[in-house]
């Protein structure tokens, strides 16, 4: 009792924290990222000195690099976790009806912001202390200088200011977790490389801008000796990273001054989230619930609806569409005809939004890259992937997530459609959405395996041949397109049936996948730690336990570890064919009981079936 | 244990749901404790009990979403292990919360559940028109069920259950969060439903919400039944010490005490209101008429004489035990 004296008068803030405190899951979470990142540092560390066995001694002095990986990935971190803290921080409010509860206490706007936005950041900051021991260590081996150490966390506190805010930006202006979270990643990739992109491209002129006031930003005394013209600097102000990159070289307290004043734009846009963070609070505080992109869609047939009605054209329809009542397949009429990602119009409509970027990009790439790969080509098919599994997560997590949700899954369970019935009706809409984003993909595979077989006949005697092997990179490619999307569809579809919310199990779904991908470098690092002297060319096709690393190693080529490009191809299809059907067999063969209903057998394996024999728990309120 | 308070349980042998000895846990939890009961074709019965007593968990056995992990249920004579395609057939189940798809109009929903219930395209516009007409919906057929009121949505969740025609019709507390108009329109429904032959079970944690409308009622507390039996047994069971309300013209002096000195008077007390006393009396020994000659012996003027409202509620009360659970 005598610690309740203690305690300040930040009622939000305590509330945050003891909650936090209270989740069993922060712990855990807690204790996978050590575990992830103590991993990760390790397995760096393990690497630099793998040639130093025969003198340890000469990692005296080499805490420098061990110091940078850390920070970079500190950064990592940030970037990719802070938006997933905090872009619930106030939409969970919302979704609780309790934010108008909070808006009538004494607490004003900018309170609730601010002791939201502190609660996020020390659960961020609990993380990154986390990486202490290491950081002492790295120090302690010599090669960081002081002012290096300083800019380091400087940089990284700043960065969680500037993500956390961000966020907390996002969950202000919207009504549900889903959406803030999808937004906080794609504002924050904008803020971050929207920039660099336009320079890059020159999109409306924003290159030449940029020049310019590089130009007369370099004729000012103090910012003259960091922008480099050349180089495009300006717009990358806000990216932290590559700042702690381009100060940390140099020591003393100059490089202290320099990273203070090159912190100023990255402080300001952390002040502009804040104001309207606190702008969009009340405004934004009790909307209706509304499904953006269905609405962007509508808004776009009236404009589109509009502009048809002039004297030329007069309205003129070329395919009229039949509004529709479902004929027998009652759940995927709803699918195909009422959801925004699947029904035919709309999803053309996606289809063009992808698809007349890519081909410009393709054509754009194709003129100025002299070389058989082409990065900007990879990068485009990296990031369309990204875009595809963001897509197919929401999508078919929702299919039974969202019916709970929304709490109308009971009444369609009670009709008597079988479960495999239900599944596969609710499939179709998501099926749909697979096949419209299966034509982006198709175009940058397309177009480099066509490069590379151009390239071949110009040049056939490159240095690295397999960058020239046009056909397994077609046949690899379009095989793991053909089983990636069907077996993330129903990954997602399962992950959507075992976790009752449709946030929970968005996050999930994504996070699962995270995780998946750089499982092989979770698993490698015991085997590092426990056999330094282990040879790591032995287990190179675990490396395909990761989904990701097929596309990544036939995009760039590197096939020599393998000396086959055939072998990887056969060896990825397999894995992931059988995780398909593995996938395929787990939503079918359980339906009944993970949608929660009897089959038509009368089986039902309940999760709490023993019927207890003592007192009963009043904490129990499951019924 | 089960713990049937009712004076006469009717057990028939065709009852449309035939419950026993049921019982299910939730981690811990005793959710239902081994109970029985059985509801009979064409009535309208009633389901009540506090929050947290089990009624959505038997109503989830019933309608085939939960297994029992002990006992027996029938419906319509069919085993809810083994004739689950049977049962859903047969039923309509209605739960707790709206359960509509909010981009869809009144038609386009109660199509989907038309189709999904294997209707045929013409027969469903015939069943849906019929429907809404039931439920006083025709002028709002193509209205988005997003803009409809809590008590418009509440309509179309019940044509909804209505679509496929079914025999038995399990609704939870269909009447919470509506006006006292939409409830009174939603009781009018049902009543006319059970005109029509249907089986109605309809749960609620308001006993005399149900009482002009339900022929039986089960009462449930803590996963036990407290009571099974007619309405009227109910009341009966309460009818052996009936308390009555008396307003009086003017005070009396004394006449309390002497009122309360009188054979067959159990207690006499007065109320928060000026000059009302609540009277209960011994229904086997004295009745209404020579409790008020009694009072009027006594010099008492009489303006209004009732019997008390609250013995339904006291009934639940009685039958069910304190504390939120």
């Amino acid at each position: 009792m005598k610690l309740r004296r203690f305690q300040i008068s930040l009622p939000l803030l305590s509330k945050e924290l003891t909650e936090m405190a209270n989740r069993r899951r922060t712990y855990i979470i807690r204790t996978i990222y050590a575990l992830l990142f103590l991993g990760c540092i390790g397995y760096i560390s393990l690497d630099q000195v793998s040639g130093l066995q025969n003198n340890p001694l000469a990692i005296l002095g080499r805490g420098r690099q061990i110091f940078e990986s850390m920070i970079y990935l500190q950064f990592t971190a940030i970037y990719l976790f802070l938006p997933a803290i905090t872009c619930s921080v106030i939409t969970q409010e919302k979704e609780h009806n309790s934010l108008g509860l909070l808006l009538i206490t004494r607490l004003s706007p900018s309170t609730i912001i601010l002791e939201k936005y502190l609660g996020r950041l020390i659960t961020m900051v609990t993380f990154l202390m986390l990486g202490l021991p290491i950081l002492a260590f790295a120090y302690s081996l010599g090669g960081v200088s002081p002012a290096m150490f300083i800019n380091g966390l400087w940089l990284l506190v700043l960065t969680m200011f500037q993500v956390a805010a961000l966020g907390v930006l996002c969950s202000s202006f919207f009504r549900t977790t889903v959406s803030a979270f999808i937004a906080s990643y794609v504002f924050g990739f904008l803020m971050l490389f929207g920039p660099v992109i336009s320079y890059e491209l020159n999109l409306f002129f924003f290159g030449d801008f940029l020049k310019m006031i590089t130009d007369q930003v370099r004729d000012m005394p103090l910012w003259s000796n960091y922008i480099s013209a050349r180089r495009g600097d300006l717009s990358l102000l806000l990216f932290a990273p590559y700042w702690f990159d381009r100060l940390s070289g140099g020591g003393g307290i100059g490089s202290i001054g320099r990273t203070f004043l090159i912190s100023i734009p990255i402080l300001l846009s952390t002040f502009v989230f804040l104001i309207f963070s606190h702008y969009f609070l009340v405004r934004r505080a009790f909307l209706p619930s509304r499904n953006y992109l269905l609405n962007l869609f509508k808004s776009l047939d009236s404009i589109f609806s509009k502009i048809n009605h002039n004297r030329v054209t007069r309205g003129i329809v070329l395919v009229k569409e039949q509004i529709q009542l479902p004929e027998n397949r009652p759940i995927a009429w709803r699918e195909t005809s009422k959801k925004s990602l699947g029904t035919v119009r709309y999803l053309f409509r996606i289809l063009i939004a992808l698809e007349v970027p890519v081909l410009f990009l393709c054509l754009f790439i194709a003129s100025s890259s002299p070389a058989a790969i082409v990065p900007g080509a990879v990068m485009l098919l990296w990031f369309i992937w990204g875009l595809v599994v963001l897509l197919l997560a929401v999508s078919a997590t929702s299919l039974i997530s969202g019916e709970r949700s929304h709490e109308t899954l009971d009444v369609l369970l009670t009709a008597p459609i079988s479960g495999t019935d239900i599944l596969t009706q609710k499939i179709a809409g998501v099926r749909r959405l697979s096949m419209a984003l299966l034509v982006p993909l198709l175009t940058i595979v397309l177009f480099e395996a066509w490069w590379k077989w151009e390239y071949a006949q110009i040049n056939p005697n490159n240095r690295n041949p397999y960058e020239l092997q046009w056909l397994p990179y077609l046949i690899g490619s379009l095989l793991t397109i053909g089983i990636y999307l069907p077996m993330l569809t129903w990954l997602f579809c399962w992950i959507g049936m075992k976790v009752k919310s449709q946030t929970k199990a968005i996050l999930s779904a994504l996070g699962v996948i995270v995780l998946w991908c750089i499982l092989p470098f979770i698993l490698m690092f015991p085997v590092l730690i426990l056999n330094p002297s282990f040879n790591e060319e032995s287990v190179i096709y675990g490396l395909f336990l990761s989904p990701a690393s097929y596309i990544v190693i036939n995009e760039i080529a590197e096939f020599h570890e393998f000396g086959t490009t055939w072998g990887p191809l056969m060896i990825n299809s397999f894995i992931y064919g059988g995780c398909y059907l593995l996938f395929r067999y787990q939503c079918h063969m359980h339906i009944d009981k993970n949608l929660g209903r009897l089959d038509s057998k009368g089986n039902f394996i309940d999760r709490s079936t023993l019927f207890p024999s003592g007192k009963q728990s009043l904490l129990s309120s499951d019924q | 244990m089960n713990e049937l308070l009712s004076d006469t349980p009717i057990f028939d042998d065709n009852p449309v749901i035939d419950i026993k000895n049921v019982s299910h846990a939730f981690k811990g939890h005793r959710a239902l404790q081994g109970i029985s009961f059985q509801v009979h074709p064409q009535s309208l019965h009633g389901f009540v009990g506090p929050n947290g007593a089990g009624k959505t968990t038997t109503l989830k056995i019933i309608c085939t979403l939960l297994r029992p992990q002990a006992g027996k249920i029938e419906v319509f004579g069919n085993n809810v292990l083994t004739g689950v395609k049977e049962i859903r057939k047969r039923i309509g189940f209605m739960p707790d919360h709206f359960s509509t798809y909010r981009q869809m109009t009144v038609f386009e929903y109660l199509d989907f559940f038309g189709a999904a219930y294997g209707l045929g395209v013409e027969q469903r516009d015939q069943v849906i028109n019929d429907v809404l007409t039931l439920t006083d919906m025709d002028g709002r057929k193509d209205s988005l069920i997003s803009g409809l009121s809590r008590g418009m949505q509440q309509r179309v969740s019940l044509a909804r259950v209505l679509v496929n025609d079914p025999d038995l019709l399990l609704l939870d507390e269909p009447a919470s969060g509506l006006d006292p108009r939409a409830r009174i329109e939603l009781m009018e429904i049902l009543q006319e439903l059970k005109r029509m032959g249907k089986t109605i079970f309809i749960s609620s944690h308001i006993l005399s919400e149900l009482a002009e409308l339900c022929d039986s009622v089960t009462i449930i507390d803590r996963g036990l039944i407290k009571y099974s039996g007619t309405m009227d047994g109910l009341l009966t069971h309460e009818q052996e010490h009936p308390t009555y309300k008396i307003v009086l013209a003017s005070e009396v002096e004394g006449l309390v005490e002497s009122l309360a000195n009188e054979s067959g008077v159990l207690n006499v007390e007065k109320t928060e209101k000026a000059r009302e006393l609540r009277v209960s009396f011994d229904a086997t020994t004295t009745n209404t008429s020579k409790l008020l000659s009694k009072i009027i012996n006594l010099q008492g003027v009489i303006e209004s004489f009732q019997k008390d409202k609250k013995h339904l509620n006291q009934a639940f009360l009685d039958l069910t035990e304190q504390g939120v659970r």
